[in-house]
């Protein structure tokens, strides 16, 4: 393909803005590279808008109705288990003032490569608001703060709601696990306790941090398995939380008033109208 | 080729001048011929909406090439094959016929070499070329994973936008930032958001429960239900043709040249340093310094970890790919590999041939989904999509005396949640 021709039609386009202004350069599309094509339109000459450019443009079903405020709560979305893409809709939800995150480790980590050693730092982000939400996120990366952002961004990823019960009688706010909880990661275990109000955390600084920012106030902790590994440590302890809400307690046993299933309707209508499909029985062999 | 990105700009007013070849969101199509107009939806009888007219001559050929990108509003035609049709109008560029027949042809077939080396370069110290590729998945020079080639396409794009050609080619051009200007349709309503504190307990233990009846409700009434098969247009059809989509400008920028915001993490990174008392610097140091020794105490060793793909890979990709530039709308890439939000189905290119002329059919360009923002109606309504991908033919066929636009083919692929909402 020629481009000489491209080449001599281009400058055209380009330093011949005058008459739109410094910055109205706006080029075309085109298969060769820039293209030919001239844009039209007046910039102000203005440089990147701060508030524009702040601004969130969803690129997700959820984000464009989390946006439009159509959903108005971070639960509404866990009650229907809809997966989150972008975590703006968690800003959005929890601003980064209630929101807290908090650096567990940096580490630098290796791996073996055909050429040689690589080295790469870990970073553990744990994210929470001390009122039943927090989220975690490891991210590697060849340097600090790409893994750091990295890792904050999939904390707020990964964040989950927490239920917290009592010990023993039920007065006042919640204040420590529902019951007796374990994670594992690698060869790590934790050991989630209820504990009487007024106890604090009981545990090792890792998991203690996580457990203030999930809010529960209260709580022992056993743990077993290489501990020292901070990654599998912060995740058994994750999964330990996660599960409060996984866990069928007494008090859930009675059957509490069945919201309509959004699939309510298309099952009824299977039932109606399928017909099972007859298949013709074989000969049967006789030997 | 490294990709370019449309960008949208500042809205289009009344008395502004337009024409063929100026690149637009939404408003009335600028055609070049009379007798063009914009096609009918095949599922509800309705005509298409202008989503976006493009300006796209290609390198070598001497017409003045623009595609019309339309969508039928109906939302029973969302994301339904029928509903997108790309049209292609062709003039032929007098200044350009002139030019050729002085010009010798040559082919420079060199330009086309030196891309070919620069598959091999070693990553220079540009730090737009670093900040871009660190974004990317990480695993992807740690030897042969094998399993991130979308990694590999962004690198070898950038690796290949380092190449000298584009700017040998255009001397006179400055690549410019982009100039983002009241785009007044974007509502800026966040801060006043609140949690609201409901009081039915569904667990009766929890008293600070915060979800109710009304709100499950009005989010079962997003969710999908079975819907009815047949299209019926529920806006009368005359009111959807009057009204056009809300236009503004599109700028248009080199992938390569974007530079991604960035979180500020100066601060958690001091606070970490002053609990716990280690340096970062010296981690650094030391890490390079000596890369035999491992840290974690006793038998225990930390391990790389690859950042784990919950669920759906392609969509990841997909958006950590967006994410560089999260408001890009338009993707452009002639004759390159699309970019599919979800696994590709019944799609086989070598199967798509012109409706014209039977050659082959190219990828020439995508739409991106923060486009859904851009086209929305007066009553705050959007066409969904999550992306369409055009192709077009590979020899841009056209009549001398042709006046009618032709047909190109384009494939749409839903928002990957979109079976879990109603429309």
């Amino acid at each position: 393909m020629a481009d000489a021709a491209p080449a001599a039609a281009a400058p055209a386009g380009g330093p011949a803005g005058g008459d739109r202004g410094r910055g109205g350069f706006r080029g075309g599309f085109g298969s060769g590279g820039r293209g030919r094509g001239r844009g039209r339109g007046r910039g102000r000459g203005r440089g990147r808008g701060a508030k524009e450019d702040k601004e969130w443009l969803p690129s997700t079903k959820l984000g464009r109705l989390v946006k439009d405020l159509k959903i108005k709560n971070l639960e509404e979305i866990y009650l229907f288990s809809l997966p989150i893409k972008e975590f703006e809709i968690i800003d959005l939800f929890l601003p980064p003032g209630t929101l807290k995150d908090e650096v567990l480790k940096i580490l630098p980590v290796q791996k073996q490569t055909k050429a040689g050693q690589r080295t790469r730092f870990k970073a553990i982000v744990a994210v929470g608001d001390s009122s039943g939400h927090v989220g975690l996120g490891v991210k590697c990366s060849k340097e600090v703060a790409t893994a750091i952002r990295g890792a904050i961004i999939a904390a707020k990823l990964s964040i989950v709601p927490i239920r917290r019960g009592y010990w023993g009688n039920k007065i006042g706010k919640p204040h420590t696990v529902p019951c007796k909880l374990t994670g594992r990661c690698g060869s790590v275990l934790v050991r989630l306790i209820p504990a009487p109000r007024g106890t604090g955390i009981v545990s090792a600084p890792v998991p203690r941090k996580l457990l203030t920012m999930a809010g529960i106030d209260d709580c022992y902790t056993s743990c077993k398995g290489a501990t020292s590994t901070i990654g599998n440590f912060a995740k058994a302890t994750f999964f330990a939380i996660i599960k409060t809400y996984k866990f069928l307690s007494p008090d859930m046993w009675k059957d509490s008033v069945l919201t309509k299933e959004p699939f309510q309707e298309f099952s009824d209508h299977l039932h109606k109208h399928h017909q099972p499909v007859r298949v013709q029985k074989q000969e049967q062999k006789v030997y | 080729m490294t990709s370019l990105l449309g960008i949208p700009d500042e809205c289009i007013g009344d008395g502004q001048r337009l024409s063929w070849d100026t690149n637009k969101i939404g408003g009335h199509p600028d055609w070049m011929y009379e007798d063009c107009c914009l096609p009918v939806c095949e599922g509800c009888g309705c005509r298409m909406k202008l989503v976006v007219q493009l300006y796209c001559p290609l390198e070598g050929s001497a017409y003045h090439r623009t595609l019309y990108i339309s969508s039928c509003y109906n939302k029973h035609c969302y994301n339904k094959p029928y509903s997108w049709k790309v049209q292609r109008c062709q003039i032929l560029d007098q200044s350009q016929t002139t030019q050729q027949a002085t010009n010798n042809m040559s082919t420079s077939t060199d330009t086309w070499g030196v891309d070919e080396d620069d598959w091999g370069d070693p990553i220079t110290t540009d730090p737009v070329t670093l900040d871009t590729k660190d974004w990317c998945d990480d695993a992807d020079d740690w030897g042969e994973d094998g399993d991130d080639d979308a990694v590999a396409m962004v690198t070898g794009n950038i690796n290949k936008s380092n190449s000298q050609p584009e700017a040998k080619k255009f001397p006179g051009l400055k690549f410019e930032q982009m100039n983002l200007v009241d785009v007044d349709d974007i509502s800026d309503t966040n801060s006043s958001h609140s949690n609201d504190d409901q009081t039915l307990n569904i667990v009766q233990e929890e008293t600070d429960d915060v979800i109710s009846k009304e709100s499950v409700g009005h989010v079962v009434d997003l969710l999908a239900v079975k819907s009815s098969g047949k299209p019926e247009p529920d806006i009368s059809c005359e009111e959807v043709t009057e009204t056009p989509f809300k236009s503004y400008y599109l700028s248009v920028m080199n992938e390569s040249d974007i530079v991604p915001d960035n979180v500020e993490v100066g601060k958690l990174l001091k606070e970490y340093e002053r609990e716990t008392g280690t340096d970062i610097k010296s981690l650094v140091k030391s890490s390079s310094k000596c890369p035999g020794q491992n840290t974690g105490g006793g038998g225990a060793v930390e391990e790389y970890e690859k950042t784990a793909i919950k669920g759906d890979k392609y969509s990841h990709k997909f958006l950590k790919r967006l994410k560089l530039c999260p408001r890009q709308c338009i993707r452009y890439c002639w004759n390159d590999e699309p970019m599919f939000i979800s696994p590709p189905r019944d799609i086989g290119v070598r199967e798509i041939t012109c409706t014209n002329c039977q050659a082959k059919c190219v990828f020439e360009l995508q739409l991106m989904p923060p486009l859904v923002n851009y086209v929305k109606n007066i009553h705050g309504e959007s066409v969904e999509f999550g992306t369409v991908i055009v192709y077009t033919c590979i020899n841009t066929c056209w009549l001398t005396n042709q006046n009618l636009p032709v047909l190109e083919t384009c494939y749409i692929q839903p928002d990957p949640d979109q079976h879990l909402f109603k429309l």
